[in-house]
C-alpha cells in the first residue's frame, strides 16, 4: 500500500488508496427447495488523486493490475471534478463493534440447519408456501491510506437472515412475504424471522375490499423508508451542493412535525451501517439530520462540505455522500394504541415501486403490495390492487398522528411505526 | 485462456460444470451542475465456477484465477452438498456444443473514443440544459460505456469467448421553482455504437422546455382512466407487468404458477403480440450467446393475444419441457446466471394515435417511463409527464403520473395498439434479484388501456 502511494505522489499532490477484500458464503433455498451454496471472494483497490485542482479515479478488481490502476487515475486527473479540501490527515477513531468472531465460526451445516428450520416452521404452519431462504456470512477487511498521513484499518463480519415465501392462489392471487435480518453480529436465533412472517401471512388469509379516498394509514418500519427517501435525497450533499434539494439555505429551519427526528449513527454497535472512519477518511459520529422537525444538517463528504463551506460528516463514499445507520426515533404511543385509535384504514407493511418517482418534489406513490385494512382497531383482511400517495414535505409536516415507542432494525435503518392522517389511497372503482 | 479453463474443468466431479472469466474497461463520467463530480477508469477482472450435482448447484466466484482448480473443486463440492440433501436429477437442456471465438460487431467503438472527446461531449450537452432557462437549477447528466470480454468454457466442450460492449447516457434538466423541484431528460444507449449518444441536442432542448413547463403542472387526480402509453411508457409495461411473468424460474418449481402461465391460455385481444428478443443488434441486452453458452433467438411470449412461449434457460428448459431461449444472463462474474429478458417488445399495431385519442372522454396519455416494479400479478410504473385527455384532444400537461394495476386485467384491457414504433435504450435496466442494473431494452409502439388506476390526491 505506501508503494502504490509513493508511485501516486510522484504523478499528483495529494493521493489515497483504498483496498477491499471480502470472503462471503451463503446457503438458499428458492420454492421450498434447497437451490445452492454459493462462496464469493471479493477484492478490489481504489486509487484516488488531485493535482493542480482536480480529482482522478480508478478501481481495479485484479491482481497485480498497479500499472493499470494508477495509468487510469492519472487518464482522468486532467478533466476531473475541480476540489477545494485536501485528504484527511492521521486522527483519533473511536471503533464501533462490528466483528464478531462468531459469525466467521458457523459452518455450512449449521447455515444449513437454519434454512432448514425456517422452511420447516413456515410449511408448518401452511405447506402451500413456496418458501425462500437466504442465509449469508460475510467476512471482510478495508483499509484506507493517504499522502496526508491517515492510515487504518477495519475489520468487520456481516450476518444476513433472509426468510420469506409465496403464496399464489386463483381465488387471491399472489401473495408475497419477505423480511430480514442483517447485522454484523451473529443471530443464530430465527425465531423473530419466523414469527414476523408468519404473523404477515396470517393477516393476509382474508381478502378486505377499500374504495378510494382519504384514510388514516399507518407506515410499518418496513415501509417508513419509502416515506422518507425524499427527506433523505434532499438531505445528501450532493443534492443541497448542485441546487436539486428543495432543503438548500434551508438549515435550522422548522420544515417537519416536531415530533420527527432522523439520526444518522454510525457508532451504534453491530449495525452494518456502522464504521471509525468513512471512505474519505473522515471520522464518524451520530447525529441529526432532523432535530425535533428541524433541518439540522445535511449528509456531507469532503467534496460537498467544502462546497457549502460546512465540516465533512463522515458520510463520504465512492459516490458521494450516503447515510450510515438511519434512525427514527419513536415517539410516545404503543402500536397497539395507534392501531386502536383508527376506525377505518390501513396498515402498510410493503409497496412496489415507490421508489420510482422524483424525491426532490416529495411526491411517494406505490402500490400496496402488503396492506391490512384496519376496522375499529383491527385489522381485518389484506388490502389490494390500490396505490398510496403522499408527499413526504407535507404530509411530514401536516398529518402525522402519532409514531410509535416500538422501532424496528433492519439493515442500517432503525425506524417505529408511523401513522399518517389523510392518505390518498386509489383503487378500482368497481 | 482455453487451455486454462478447461484444464480446470478435467477435475469436477459434477454432472455439470462451467467457468465464466470476465474482463471489463468502463469509463464513466457524472457531470451533476457545472461540476463534471465523477470521472473514472476501471478495470474489473474476475471469474466464476458453476457447478451442479444431482440437481444441487455451488457457485464460487473470484478475482484471482490462482487455483482454479481448487474453485472448481469448492464448487463441485457445494453443488454435492445440497445434491446429497435434493437427491434430484440434474437438469440441463442439451444444446449444441459451441466453439467460437467471436470479435464484437461494433459501429463506432467507444474505446476509439478518447477521454477528452467523451468529456467535451457531455460539457456541451451539460452547457445546453444550464443555459436553457434561468429555472433550470441543476443538471445531472451520466455517461459510461464497458467493453467486456467474457470467456465461457463448460464440461459439454463448449468455450465462446465473445466481446460485449454496453453505452449509455442519461440527461436530465432539473427547474425548480419555490419548494418545487421537477427533472425531465433524455436516455439512450446501444450495445454496438457510440453515435447513440450524438446528436441529441434538439431532443435535450425539448426535455429542458419540458422540464420548466412541469414546474407550473399540477399533480394528476388520482382515479381510474383510460390511458395511452406512449412507447416508452408501453416498452416499461411489457417489461415489467408481462415479461417478468415469462421467465420461467418462477415458474418451474410453482405448480399454481404453472397452472396461470399455461401456454394456450388468453391474456388479451387478438391485437396482442409480445417477444422477447436477443437478435435485436444494437440495442441493449442484445448478444449472440447467453451466459450459458446458449445461442440467443426471437422467442414470441404472445400470439394474438395467447401465451404461446416463455423465456428460459437451461434448467428451466429441461425441467418443463421445453426449449432453451439463449435467456439466462448473469450481470457480472460475481452472478450466476438467471433468466432475464433482452429486448422486450409489443409488436406494431394498426391504430393511429389520432383514433386512439378519438373517442376518449376523460382519460391520460402517460409519456416516458421513469421506473417500475412487479411482484408478478400487480404491477406499479412511474411515467416522467403525462397530459390529460379531455373530449377526444390531448389537453393540460400533469406531473406525478404513478400507474397501478393487476398484470392479467391490464393485458386484457389493452384495446387500441398503434401502428407506430420505438425502441427504447435507455441507460437503466433491470433489477431482477439484486443483479442490476442488467442492460436491457425495450420496443413498442403507442397502446391504449381501459381502466388503469392512477396514484394522487382523489
Amino acid at each position: 500500500m505506501k508503494d502504490l502511494l509513493s508511485r501516486a505522489a510522484t504523478v499528483a499532490e495529494q493521493a489515497e488508496l483504498f483496498q477491499y477484500n471480502a470472503e462471503r458464503q451463503a446457503v438458499s433455498f428458492e420454492s421450498s427447495k434447497l437451490k445452492e451454496i454459493t462462496s464469493t471472494e471479493e477484492q478490489s483497490t481504489t486509487l484516488r488523486l488531485i493535482k493542480e485542482g482536480r480529482l482522478g479515479s480508478s478501481t481495479v478488481t485484479k491482481p497485480q493490475s498497479e500499472d493499470t490502476l494508477l495509468n487510469y487515475a492519472t487518464n482522468t486527473l486532467k478533466y476531473g471534478s475541480s476540489v477545494s479540501y485536501k485528504f484527511p490527515g492521521a486522527t483519533q477513531l473511536a471503533q464501533p463493534s462490528v466483528y464478531d468472531a462468531r459469525v466467521t465460526r458457523v459452518t455450512q451445516q449449521e447455515m444449513l440447519d437454519m434454512a432448514t428450520d425456517l422452511v420447516s416452521a413456515l410449511h408448518a404452519y401452511d405447506p402451500n408456501i413456496k418458501a425462500m431462504v437466504e442465509v449469508a456470512k460475510q467476512r471482510g477487511t478495508y483499509a484506507l491510506a493517504n499522502s496526508a498521513g491517515f492510515s487504518a484499518v477495519c475489520e468487520y463480519t456481516t450476518w444476513l437472515l433472509g426468510f420469506g415465501g409465496e403464496l399464489v392462489s386463483e381465488r387471491d392471487g399472489f401473495l408475497f412475504v419477505h423480511d430480514y435480518i442483517a447485522g454484523t453480529d451473529y443471530e443464530g436465533q430465527t425465531d423473530l424471522l419466523k414469527s414476523r412472517v408468519i404473523e404477515s401471512f396470517r393477516l393476509a388469509r382474508s381478502i378486505a375490499t377499500i374504495k378510494p379516498g382519504q384514510y388514516p394509514v399507518i407506515f410499518a418500519p418496513s415501509e417508513v423508508g419509502s416515506v422518507v427517501s425524499p427527506l433523505l435525497a434532499c438531505l445528501n450533499g450532493r443534492a443541497v451542493a448542485r441546487g436539486f434539494s428543495p432543503f438548500k439555505g434551508r438549515l435550522g429551519e422548522l420544515g417537519f412535525d416536531p415530533r420527527l427526528s432522523i439520526i444518522d449513527d454510525a457508532t451504534a454497535n453491530g449495525a452494518v451501517g456502522s464504521k471509525a472512519f468513512d471512505r474519505e477518511g473522515t471520522p464518524t459520529s451520530k447525529w441529526a439530520l432532523i432535530e425535533r422537525g428541524t433541518i439540522a444538517s445535511y449528509l456531507l463528504d469532503l467534496q460537498t462540505a467544502a462546497e457549502l463551506n460546512l465540516a465533512p460528516t463522515g458520510n463520504g463514499s465512492t459516490g458521494g455522500p450516503v447515510p450510515n445507520n438511519i434512525i427514527i426515533p419513536g415517539g410516545s404511543s404503543s402500536y397497539d394504541e395507534m392501531l386502536a385509535g383508527i376506525d377505518e384504514g390501513i396498515l402498510i407493511e410493503g409497496s412496489m415501486g415507490a421508489w420510482a418517482g422524483n424525491p426532490y418534489g416529495g411526491q411517494v406513490s406505490g402500490n400496496i403490495s402488503l396492506g391490512y385494512k384496519i376496522e375499529k382497531g383491527r385489522l381485518v383482511g389484506r388490502v389490494k390492487d390500490c396505490m398510496f400517495s403522499v408527499n413526504a414535505f407535507t404530509d411530514l409536516r401536516d398529518n402525522i398522528s402519532a409514531l410509535s415507542r416500538e422501532q424496528i432494525w433492519r439493515g442500517n435503518t432503525c425506524y417505529p411505526y408511523l401513522a399518517l392522517q389523510g392518505v390518498n389511497i386509489s383503487a378500482k372503482e368497481d | 485462456m482455453k487451455e486454462l479453463v478447461f484444464r480446470a474443468l478435467e477435475g469436477a466431479n459434477a454432472d455439470y460444470c462451467e467457468i465464466r472469466i470476465e474482463e471489463t474497461h468502463q469509463t464513466s463520467l457524472v457531470y451533476r451542475g457545472r461540476n463534471l463530480d465523477d470521472i473514472a477508469q476501471s478495470l474489473n477482472f474476475g471469474g466464476n465456477v458453476r457447478a451442479q450435482k444431482d440437481g444441487g448447484w455451488g457457485f464460487v466466484s473470484f478475482n484471482s484465477l490462482a487455483d482454479l482448480e481448487q474453485k472448481v473443486r469448492l464448487a463441485c463440492e457445494q453443488a454435492a452438498a445440497i445434491g446429497a440433501v435434493k437427491n434430484e436429477k440434474s437438469h440441463m437442456a442439451d444444446v449444441a456444443v459451441v466453439v467460437q471465438e467471436i470479435a464484437a460487431e461494433v459501429l463506432t467503438h467507444p474505446k476509439g473514443i478518447t477521454l477528452e472527446e467523451k468529456v467535451n461531449i457531455f460539457a456541451r450537452y451539460n452547457d445546453i440544459i444550464l443555459g436553457y432557462h434561468p429555472s433550470i437549477t441543476s443538471s445531472l447528466v451520466r455517461y459510461f460505456d464497458r467493453s467486456t470480454q467474457i470467456f465461457f468454457a463448460n464440461t459439454d466442450g463448449t468455450y465462446i469467448s465473445q466481446e460485449k460492449v454496453d453505452i449509455g447516457c442519461g440527461m436530465r434538466a432539473i427547474a425548480t421553482r419555490g419548494s418545487i423541484t421537477v427533472q425531465e431528460g433524455v436516455s439512450t444507449g446501444s450495445s454496438n455504437d457510440f453515435a447513440c449518444v450524438l446528436g441529441k441536442e434538439d431532443e435535450l432542448r425539448k426535455a429542458c422546455q419540458l422540464a420548466v413547463d412541469l414546474l407550473a403542472a399540477p399533480t394528476v387526480k388520482g382515479g381510474e382512466y383510460t390511458v395511452i402509453l406512449d412507447p416508452s411508457m408501453a416498452g416499461l409495461f411489457v417489461h415489467e407487468a408481462f415479461g417478468h411473468l415469462s421467465e420461467a424460474d418462477s415458474i418451474t418449481e410453482n405448480e399454481e404458477m404453472r397452472q396461470i402461465m399455461t401456454l394456450g391460455k388468453r391474456f388479451g385481444g387478438e391485437i396482442l403480440n409480445i417477444y422477447d428478443t436477443g437478435l435485436a443488434r444494437g440495442n441493449r441486452g442484445s448478444s449472440l450467446y447467453d451466459d450459458e453458452g446458449v445461442p440467443t433467438e426471437r422467442t414470441d411470449l404472445i400470439k394474438e393475444g395467447v401465451l404461446v412461449g416463455r423465456l428460459h434457460s437451461r434448467e428451466s428448459a429441461a425441467k418443463m419441457g421445453e426449449k432453451p431461449t439463449g435467456s439466462a444472463r448473469a450481470l457480472d462474474y460475481s452472478f450466476p446466471p438467471i433468466v432475464r429478458m433482452r429486448t422486450t417488445c409489443i409488436g406494431r399495431g394498426s391504430s393511429s394515435f389520432a383514433e386512439m385519442l378519438q373517442d376518449i372522454e376523460l382519460g391520460i396519455y402517460a409519456v416516458g417511463g421513469y421506473g417500475g416494479e412487479t411482484n408478478g400479478e400487480m404491477f406499479t410504473f412511474t411515467a416522467s409527464h403525462g397530459y390529460m385527455i379531455r373530449q377526444g384532444k390531448l389537453a393540460e400537461l400533469v406531473k406525478d403520473v404513478t400507474l397501478t394495476g393487476n398484470v392479467f386485467t391490464t393485458l386484457a384491457n389493452i384495446d387500441m395498439v398503434g401502428d407506430d414504433y420505438l425502441y427504447d435504450n435507455n441507460a437503466g435496466g433491470c433489477g431482477k434479484g439484486s443483479q442490476s442494473p442488467l442492460a436491457t431494452s425495450e420496443g413498442s409502439p403507442h397502446v391504449r388501456v381501459q381502466k388503469v388506476v392512477i396514484g394522487g390526491a382523489n
